[in-house]
């Protein structure tokens, strides 16, 4: 039975561009997605959201940076940063600091929501 | 800037230009603008003369464009691919033999694979963390895949491309990395040709909207020097900006790619010198096509009505315009063969023989460059052909006088075929067969060739059917600087001769595969045009 919601997304990213890319193709497959544009902004949608099961978050952003976000969430909530080629160290911190896993932008669509659809399930 | 006020300056601009134009036919007076109809109708007279090589040419297009889409699958059917295992602890479990030869590096077993690719620190981290990620198994494995370099630098420069695969145990945890690699240099040759060719038809359908373009781009050059003479920076960068824009409509990616790099940082005369340069450089480069030759040069009328048509029709097949362009880059063979008439005429002189050099398809426009080594070592087949093959009048019983010597230019559907035929006297196969064993050949060996295989001993350095050396010929070496030079070419040579009727040289010159663009290339070639001098190479006796 479909009637459950698979889980609740949150996007994190300065770009409007990449958070509409990232909706449409979430709530297409049916994810329920919350929108922040920076760091700070992600931290309060998750106090607001405690039914996030996964962030999808961007590395550069004014404000707070993703890193300092993924240090900031709760352990166990699943992080898949977003970023741009050649930034291998930031990466490395990032999984360091617990994130799931990275992808480089542009992404595939239907490879994001498989992926998603992996980590929540 | 508004997008009217941007249309308005543009409109300020192109006035300007026809008002200086109008001037400067003024001021030349009447004799200016009878220079100016004399140049139209030289013009005209050059589109007519282009229109009837077009009408010609046409018939070829279709075995031009069977040709490249041949040429396209060859590369294709050659490309030659490794296979890498990659496990857990990111180092090479296993490879293909193939893969030394692609990476150009031995003592793969073991190596991590960064190393192995010889990436830089920075990339061979993201390799790091991009296998790191795919035996972690967490994301969707596409979507780790893809995190995968695809490109990476192998041997001799050539491009290689990766694509990793998983191999999951029975438990369904990832084993191995399983990494695809494909020489890809000549495939991305072949499109960057395609990505030029399709540059050039694009230009040369708006052929005196760049001309204006050109002339416009000096104005502005000039208009941005004068403003750096006088220390205005951004009156120049508005200058150089609009050149950027204009480069842009045409599609000349490269020049704008200059000109965004120069914008970088503040402008001074030189810069504005590297782009006016590359612009120069560009249309010097493909003059032969596009007719502009530089600024303020609108060059004549290249390419006739008719030829653009043709062009609109194939626009949309790569292969074909590639092949369009290929046939207007090329030169009658004539320019390379026309020596061989006056050897011809000399060398009947002094064997007292009275010979007629016929050349069949002497028209045939072919890639000059390509098929002049080739070309300088005709001479040692007429050589032989009026020293041996020929007979002396009274030993031509029967046969026509003056002798003929027929040298036949043919285009095939991979390259050419160039023949030389003679009615001389043939060669004796037993007498070859006696030299070579003079030579040192095993004549049991020998004694299981074919005839035709047996005829291709004539190209053996040092054999020749001759008591005496002549300073013409008979010292046996003429034959084999022929074949080495086919060879290279990638070509092969078919001898047929009949005793008493004489002799038939055919030299099968496989087209290069991807013409100009892979010669700059350092990567060796695999396509078929190199199978096929091995070929030729191994049939021949010193193996």
């Amino acid at each position: 039975m479909e009637t459950t919601l698979p889980g609740k997304v949150l996007i994190v990213d300065d770009s409007l561009l990449v958070r509409a890319q990232v909706v449409r193709a979430l709530t297409g497959a049916g994810f329920a997605v919350v929108e922040a544009n920076d760091g700070v902004d992600g931290l309060a949608k998750l106090s607001a959201n405690p039914d996030v099961g996964l962030v999808v978050c961007d590395v550069n952003m004014p404000r707070m940076s993703g890193l300092e976000l993924l240090e900031r969430t709760p352990a166990g909530l699943a992080v898949l940063m977003l970023t741009t080629e050649g930034h291998s160290e930031l990466i490395q911190r990032a999984r360091a600091l617990g994130a799931k896993g990275w992808i480089t932008k542009p992404f595939d669509a239907d490879l994001l929501v498989a992926t998603v659809r992996k980590l929540l399930g | 800037m508004t997008d009217w006020e941007a249309r308005a300056r543009a409109a300020e601009r192109t006035v300007a230009v026809l008002k200086r134009k109008v001037v400067e036919l003024y001021d030349g007076g009447g004799s200016a603008i009878l220079q100016t109809l004399a140049q139209v109708r030289a013009r005209e007279m050059e589109s007519a003369r282009r229109h009837e090589e077009l009408v010609r040419y046409n018939g070829r297009l279709e075995a031009e464009v069977a040709a490249r889409t041949h040429e396209l699958q060859t590369i294709l059917d050659n490309v030659v691919f490794g296979f890498l295992v990659v496990g857990p602890d990111l180092a090479i479990h296993g490879f293909t033999r193939s893969c030394v030869e692609l990476l150009g590096r031995d003592g793969l077993d073991g190596a991590e694979l960064g190393d192995a690719l010889g990436f830089p620190p920075e990339r061979r981290l993201g390799l790091e963390l991009a296998l790191v990620q795919i035996f972690d198994d967490a994301l969707a494995t596409d979507l780790a895949l893809a995190q995968l370099p695809r490109e990476a630098v192998g041997g001799a420069g050539r491009t290689l491309r990766l694509v990793g695969r998983v191999i999951r145990a029975p438990n369904n945890a990832i084993d191995y990395v399983l990494i695809t690699i494909t020489d890809a240099t000549e495939l991305q040759t072949a499109q960057r040709e395609n990505a030029h060719y399709q540059l050039l038809v694009r230009l040369l359908r708006q052929r005196e909207e760049l001309a204006m373009f050109v002339a416009d781009l000096g104005a502005l050059a000039r208009e941005a020097r004068g403003a750096l003479a006088r220390g205005e920076q951004l009156q120049a960068r508005r200058a150089v900006h609009t050149m950027k824009g204009n480069a842009g409509c045409f599609g000349l990616a490269a020049l704008v790619a200059l000109i965004h790099e120069v914008e970088e940082a503040p402008l001074d005369a030189a810069a504005i010198d590297r782009i006016e340069r590359a612009l120069a450089d560009f249309l010097h480069d493909n003059a032969d096509v596009l007719g502009v030759s530089g600024p303020g040069e609108a060059g004549g009328a290249w390419v006739s009505p008719g030829e653009l048509a043709e062009l609109e029709a194939i626009r949309g097949r790569p292969a074909a315009v590639a092949s369009w362009v290929r046939r207007a880059r090329r030169r009658p063979i004539q320019i390379l063969l026309a020596p061989l008439a006056e050897l011809t005429r000399q060398l009947g002189q002094r064997f007292d023989k009275r010979v007629e050099l016929v050349l069949e398809g002497g028209d045939l426009r072919v890639d000059v460059d390509a098929l002049a080594p080739i070309a300088r070592e005709l001479g040692h087949l007429v050589r032989n052909a009026i020293d041996h093959g020929i007979e002396p009048e009274a030993e031509r019983a029967g046969k026509p006088w003056p002798a003929r010597l027929v040298l036949r230019v043919a285009e095939t559907p991979v390259g050419h075929e160039l023949t030389l035929e003679d009615d001389g006297r043939g060669i004796d196969v037993d007498r070859v067969v006696e030299r070579a064993i003079a030579l040192g050949f095993d004549a049991g060996e020998l004694a299981t060739r074919t005839r035709a295989q047996l005829l291709q001993l004539v190209f053996v350095d040092g054999l020749t059917t001759r008591e005496t050396v002549t300073e013409v010929s008979g010292r046996g070496v003429g034959m084999s600087a022929l074949a080495a030079a086919v060879r290279r070419a990638g070509g092969e040579i078919a001898i047929e001769s009949r005793v008493g009727q004489g002799t038939r040289i055919q030299l099968r010159i496989a087209r290069p595969q991807l013409e100009r663009a892979s010669r700059a290339l350092t990567g060796p070639r695999r396509g078929r045009c190199s199978r096929r001098g091995d070929d030729a190479a191994r049939q021949g006796p010193h193996r």
